[in-house]
């Protein structure tokens, strides 16, 4: 048998597209390939979901993340903080704009460790870069606190934040320009890659929407040169059938992972759960846990046919270009650990309890409960 | 730099736990690559139409204040653009538009000259080829949904306009 307890399930989440090819359809007849009437509806429905003023819809989140920075002026010789427990597109958008990639260590909910990050901060930091890593979020209001006190911009990382909230309000309204990624295993995804920026910064607004577009002002006319991030329509179609369901994905994801956090307790302290704070509504991107022996749990796991996984073993820092850019092993102990601990569970929406229950048994079974 | 760009366009993923270098996402996305996989099967006769379309310009402009492009023995030219030099362009383009035929003018700035480029200073180049045929582009329709008829039609109507 394979796959109990998938973790890919996008061969559900797209098994039926017929109102995404309707909507297709009309695109197609339409020829509004770029940008156009497809786009702005998506864009103005996701700003009011997310309650931010301006949003752009980008090829995809790196992307985002490097609009963001490039829209801040952010450059080489300046220095842009984050956490070395992210994905690589983090570390990339910043490398990518020339900046030096200044990291820091995790907290125990996995997320940027706020203590860490005043001691990082010198005259050429021009940003910090929190991620909602797994679809958790970060303490932003530490974060702001410190941005404020140094008068450095925080640019959320939010690839992993659509729907998540801190008391109800959504990540990417916290910094001064935000990313979030529509990647097919997000929690808003498209059939391919997406991604999108948003702001409250009317200036920076402006900016980021000539420069997606070639700096172009009309067809004959450009402001500055820019480039070409935008979002297809064909794709924002997508986003945008997937963005009614959004809260029920959210809904269910929740109630699995509590399933989870409900079941998994009781094998303290083998397995420890991160705290679950007041207010955080998370995604669960990524439903992780610290778990002694990890290497033969997720054997054993996948033996069972549990898709477990693994974000990530090796943290940025160790990567091969964060070795070159001087880190070595010690330099983020917490992360380090939770490299070596941390295991992914499926808890997807189409889940259902008998998978969950069959899961959590294995676990169980493992740890000789 | 197969290697790179491979490496790079994909975040410098070596294997799924393992990066190289910190690269970006610059993938083209599979739902596209399917449908250029079917485009490139067409690709040949689209082609095909649009170099007859622009033998059939030739056919039947008869004016000498249009200068058509030429394609060198060693160039295979396949008229994404059909970009000629007209003399009176935009008069020209105004009487084709009054007419109901849209011609497109790529670009009448040359990158140089645009605010852009006076921003970082470029613009201080004297580059007086560029600027001169900057003024006088002008592409006529001749995508492979045409028909002869309409190349005539349009043929017509600039033979007439230079005739004036």
């Amino acid at each position: 048998m394979k796959n109990k307890v998938p973790y890919n399930y996008l061969p559900f989440e797209f098994s039926n597209y017929k109102k995404i090819s309707i909507k297709w359809d009309k695109l197609i007849k339409s020829s509004e390939f770029t940008l156009g009437t497809f786009m702005e509806e998506f864009e103005n429905n996701f700003k009011k979901y997310i309650k931010a003023k301006y949003c752009f819809g980008t090829n995809n989140g790196t992307d985002a993340l490097i609009l963001c920075l490039k829209s801040l002026g952010i450059k080489k010789g300046d220095e842009v903080i984050t956490v070395c427990n992210s994905f690589y597109a983090t570390a990339g958008a910043i490398h990518a704009v020339g900046a030096k990639i200044v990291f820091v260590d995790s907290d125990d909910r996995y997320q940027i460790n706020t203590s860490q990050i005043e001691k990082k901060i010198n005259k050429r930091t021009k940003a910090i870069i929190p991620v909602h890593w797994g679809g958790a979020s970060p303490l932003m209001k530490n974060i702001i606190k410190i941005a404020n006190k140094y008068k450095i911009h925080v640019i959320e990382d939010a690839c992993m934040g659509i729907g998540a909230s801190i008391y109800k309000k959504s990540p990417g309204t916290f910094g001064i320009v935000n990313a979030f990624s529509m990647h097919p295993l997000k929690s808003l995804n498209v059939m391919g890659d997406g991604g999108i920026v948003a702001t409250n910064n009317t200036k920076i607004a402006n900016w980021i929407r000539k420069y997606r577009n070639h700096g172009m002002i009309n067809r004959d006319n450009i402001d500055f040169w820019g480039v070409n991030y935008r979002l297809q329509p064909l794709q924002a179609i997508v986003a945008n059938e997937n963005l009614k369901k959004i809260d029920s994905v959210i809904k269910k994801r929740n109630k699995n992972a509590s399933f989870l956090d409900e079941h998994l307790k009781i094998l303290q302290p083998k397995v420890i759960l991160p705290k679950r704070l007041k207010g955080y509504m998370e995604t669960f991107a990524l439903y992780m846990i610290i778990c002694e022996k990890r290497d033969k749990l997720i054997k054993y796991l996948v033996q069972n046919n549990i898709e477990a996984k693994i974000h990530y073993p090796i943290p940025l820092h160790l990567q091969k270009p964060g070795l070159k850019n001087g880190y070595k092993k010690g330099d983020f102990p917490i992360a380090e650990q939770q490299a070596k601990k941390l295991i992914t569970l499926p808890v997807h929406q189409y889940l259902n309890k008998n998978q969950l229950l069959y899961m959590v048994n294995k676990i169980k079974q493992f740890y000789n409960y | 730099m197969y290697e790179k760009i491979k490496l790079y366009r994909n975040h410098g993923i070596k294997s799924r736990d393992n990066v190289t270098i910190f690269g970006v996402n610059s993938r083209l996305d599979s739902l596209n690559a399917e449908i250029l996989s079917f485009r490139l099967t067409r690709l040949e006769n689209i082609i095909r139409k649009r170099r007859k379309n622009v033998m059939l310009y030739k056919k039947y402009l008869k004016t000498d204040k249009v200068n058509l492009p030429v394609e060198n023995k060693e160039n295979f030219d396949p008229y994404v653009m059909f970009i000629t030099q007209c003399k009176d362009r935009d008069k020209l383009h105004k009487y084709l538009n009054s007419k109901n035929v849209q011609s497109l003018i790529y670009y009448g700035t040359p990158l140089h000259l645009h605010v852009a480029s006076k921003n970082i200073g470029l613009n201080k180049f004297k580059l007086p080829n560029a600027t001169k045929i900057a003024s006088r582009v002008l592409s006529f329709p001749h995508h492979q949904y045409l028909k002869e008829s309409q190349i005539k039609h349009v043929c017509k109507l600039i033979n007439k306009f230079y005739e004036e």
